[in-house]
């Protein structure tokens, strides 16, 4: 999950961590064998100033429209279908309906969330495009490999369950990191697209996979009721198959997008969006909700109500995760240097915020364990 | 469900019995409740005992092209409260092309989908709705 | 890990709650060793046990600790307000029982559904009133499918020589009145009589059941004390025999 950099930057980037290691060995002979030295590392003979990689066409000077390819250029032509605001991750927890006042039998699909936290914020600079990481549910440490262990030791954030990203039109969507986001990110009534893995059928033949009519039952027919037809024309129409055609092979277990579901109940205690209509998948699959890209997004009024909450709800995440991001660094010179266990011996030395954090959080368990006893 | 070569009983007094279907009007692949098909008569009313004298009585014959409109199914049709209603055979009452029906009276219960698709003329023919 | 706020919860899952309380106990005990540590002795060595703030991966042969990563409690994460894992993993059923408390005050509608002695059964033949106009529908039961407030119940009839078969969904405004008109004699063997749909099996028109039922209400109801047998069940009551 680190950005990605150039070899030679992310070279010189890592030089001062570990200054005994023989690095400067390595970036001689790297550096002989560039025969275009990176920009700012002012190398060989040259000592004009450092230029930026030229391209040979359609370059502004040259008084040309502005390109319709690359990557700056698809951007701007998809931030029309992508959504505003990042989605949620959910799973789905089956199908009932709601019985209308008026009698009518609306169909709808329970999603639940559980735990969903914003994990990393995706930038045009650093990755090439606008996206919220989002992850859900809790993962069992055990269970989770040592680099996300470490990833998510950055983030100041137990390991979840599922990371997800949402890609958003641009940086007004990203979100603070570590922040729950909650079934009140969505109104009722408001459009969503959900997607998820449709439920897999295993190898399917033609008839199954693609509604081929198979062939007759008679008239000479021999074991071969059910199989695909020609696969194509002979001598003349090129004697070979073309691509895509429609074969028999592994069904469902793919990707399906229902759009502009309307949302017709919210519950934040329960944690769930109701959904009318179906959505793709067996039960406790998960799905990804987010405002429907085909219809106008919340109004502003709701962003900025659900942005409030979200700073209420979690007022200091920013510092949370600076300074899970400083402790990350030092553990991780710790662990580099085999000096973990020292650490481990010493113990954790919560810091002063923190250790307020956690007073606090025992005052209040405190009052709510006596709450309890009086309900009970 | 009622598509070509559905055969259908006729519940009405037109004096066809049993008709075939031969198209569904409107873009749809098959027809229910409510839908206009166009019918072969296939079977008259009586048509084997008296020969052509009950034959003359009756306002169609075997192979009169008609156009008719479906009252019960065998498939079940779901209404929006969520209940379903689910016929034994799939029965049709004839029509005129301007949507009149042919016979004059109606024996056996209709679907309740025809005052949905405003076919309230048959529907206050009909002995009962269901 | 978590605290959850359970006063703020309805208590009608326990069993969740009592799990949560048992976390919530393991938590807050370790929570008080963290603290005392740091108030009393603010640098001191932690106390005997391993560090529930770390992930010690350990080498499986030596059994020497290889690495370990800082964890982060939920509590934590949210800077003071507890992430909590939804109340319920069933909100279905949640659902299920907001709706039919809403649908059905009485109770009487899951009463005449539920796997109980005086609940209908297949075979029974039961009488719907509608909301809406139209005649009762009565039919002999051939099959229940119970699902919370999707619960519905398939009838089968003959009107005019044509078998008739229709589902109504228990819980549904439209449907006013559900009454059993007559009890079949022996349990069903069976959860889904479908065969009744086959000629030698056929009830046929329940027609006459249903008319001896009125008869025999008429005869029992005292005078003014209700309407139509169709009145009284729209009122709500859901008159069992």
């Amino acid at each position: 999950m680190a950005p990605r950099l150039a070899p030679a930057t992310r070279l010189t980037f890592r030089l001062p961590l570990r200054p005994s290691s023989p690095a400067p060995l390595l970036l001689q002979t790297t550096t002989q064998f560039h025969t275009s030295a990176p920009q700012h590392v002012k190398s060989g003979w040259s000592t004009l100033p450092p230029r930026a990689k030229p391209t040979r066409f359609n370059q502004v000077t040259s008084g040309l429209p502005a390109p319709t390819t690359g990557p700056a250029a698809a951007l701007k032509r998809k931030a029309q279908s992508t959504p505003v605001r990042a989605g949620v991750l959910a799973v789905k927890k089956g199908m009932t309906a709601f019985m209308g006042l008026t009698g009518t039998r609306i169909p709808c699909t329970v999603l639940q969330l559980d735990r969903v936290q914003t994990v990393l914020n995706k930038t045009r600079k650093g990755h090439g495009y606008w996206a919220v990481q989002v992850g859900f549910g809790e993962r069992d440490p055990k269970n989770v490999g040592a680099p996300m262990l470490g990833y998510y030791e950055a983030k100041g954030i137990h390991p979840k369950e599922q990371l997800a990203e949402f890609r958003v039109r641009d940086e007004k969507g990203l979100l603070p990191v570590g922040v729950q986001l909650m079934p009140d990110w969505f109104y009722i009534g408001q459009r969503v697209d959900v997607r998820s893995n449709s439920r897999g059928m295993g190898f399917a033949g033609g008839m199954k996979r693609h509604g081929f009519s198979g062939q007759e039952a008679s008239h000479g027919n021999s074991k071969n009721h059910r199989t695909i037809g020609s696969a194509g024309p002979s001598q003349g129409g090129g004697s070979r198959v073309l691509p895509g055609k429609k074969m028999p092979g592994r069904m469902g277990n793919q990707r399906v997008t229902v759009q502009n579901l309307p949302i017709l109940m919210i519950d934040n205690d329960l944690g769930i969006v109701v959904v009318k209509g179906a959505v793709a998948g067996p039960k406790g699959c998960v799905v990804k909700i987010q405002d429907a890209c085909k219809k106008p997004p919340p109004p502003e009024e709701f962003i900025e109500k659900t942005m409030q909450a979200l700073k209420e709800r979690f007022p200091n995440a920013e510092e949370h995760l600076q300074a899970a991001r400083e402790r990350h660094l030092e553990l991780k010179q710790a662990r580099r240097e085999k000096r973990i266990e020292e650490i481990l011996a010493k113990g954790w030395e919560p810091t002063k915020e923190q250790a307020e954090m956690m007073e606090r959080a025992a005052a209040e368990d405190g009052h709510e364990s006596l709450g309890e006893q009086a309900t009970l | 469900m009622i598509q070509l070569k559905s055969m259908l009983n006729c519940i009405d007094n037109s004096g066809a019995a049993i008709v075939e279907c031969a198209m569904v009007i409107g873009q749809k692949r098959h027809a229910s409740i409510g839908d206009r098909i166009v019918v072969v008569v296939q079977k008259q009313r009586d048509a084997g005992a008296a020969g052509m004298a009950a034959a003359s009585g009756a306002k169609v014959k075997r192979g009169d092209i008609r156009h008719a409109v479906v009252v019960r199914t065998k498939q079940k049709v779901t209404r929006r409260d969520g209940s379903c209603i689910k016929f034994d055979d799939n029965a049709c009452v004839l029509i005129n092309k301007s949507g009149d029906p042919i016979g004059s009276r109606i024996n056996g219960v209709v679907g309740m989908e025809l005052r949905k698709k405003k076919w309230s003329r048959i529907l206050s023919m009909a002995p009962s709705q269901a | 890990m978590n605290v959850a706020p359970l006063a703020r919860r309805p208590l009608g899952c326990l069993k969740t709650t009592l799990r949560q309380a048992r976390q919530h106990k393991i938590f807050s005990r370790s929570m008080a060793t963290e603290v005392q540590a740091t108030t009393s002795t603010p640098k001191s060595p932690p106390s005997q046990g391993p560090d529930q703030n770390f992930y010690r991966l350990v080498d499986k042969k030596t059994k020497s600790v290889r690495s370990a990563f800082a964890l982060y409690p939920q509590p934590l994460a949210a800077a003071g307000k507890p992430l909590s894992p939804p109340s319920t993993t069933n909100p279905v059923a949640a659902l299920h029982e907001f709706q039919i408390k809403k649908l059905d005050p009485t109770g009487a509608r899951t009463a005449l559904f539920a796997r109980t002695r005086e609940a209908a059964k297949v075979g029974d033949i039961l009488l719907v009133t509608h909301r809406r106009g139209g005649e009762p529908f009565a039919g002999v039961c051939l099959s229940i499918r119970r699902a919370g407030i999707d619960t519905a119940v398939l009838l089968r009839n003959h009107i005019g020589k044509v078998g008739v078969e229709m589902w109504f969904k228990v819980y549904n405004r439209n449907v006013a009145g559900i009454e059993i008109v007559k009890r079949r004699l022996k349990r069903a063997r069976r959860a889904r009589l479908t065969y009744m749909r086959k000629p030698k099996h056929d009830m046929g028109s329940v027609a006459e059941f249903v008319s001896a039922w009125r008869k025999s209400r008429r005869v029992f109801q005292t005078k003014g004390a209700k309407g139509k047998a169709g009145a009284a069940a729209g009122a709500g009551g859901k008159k069992k025999k």
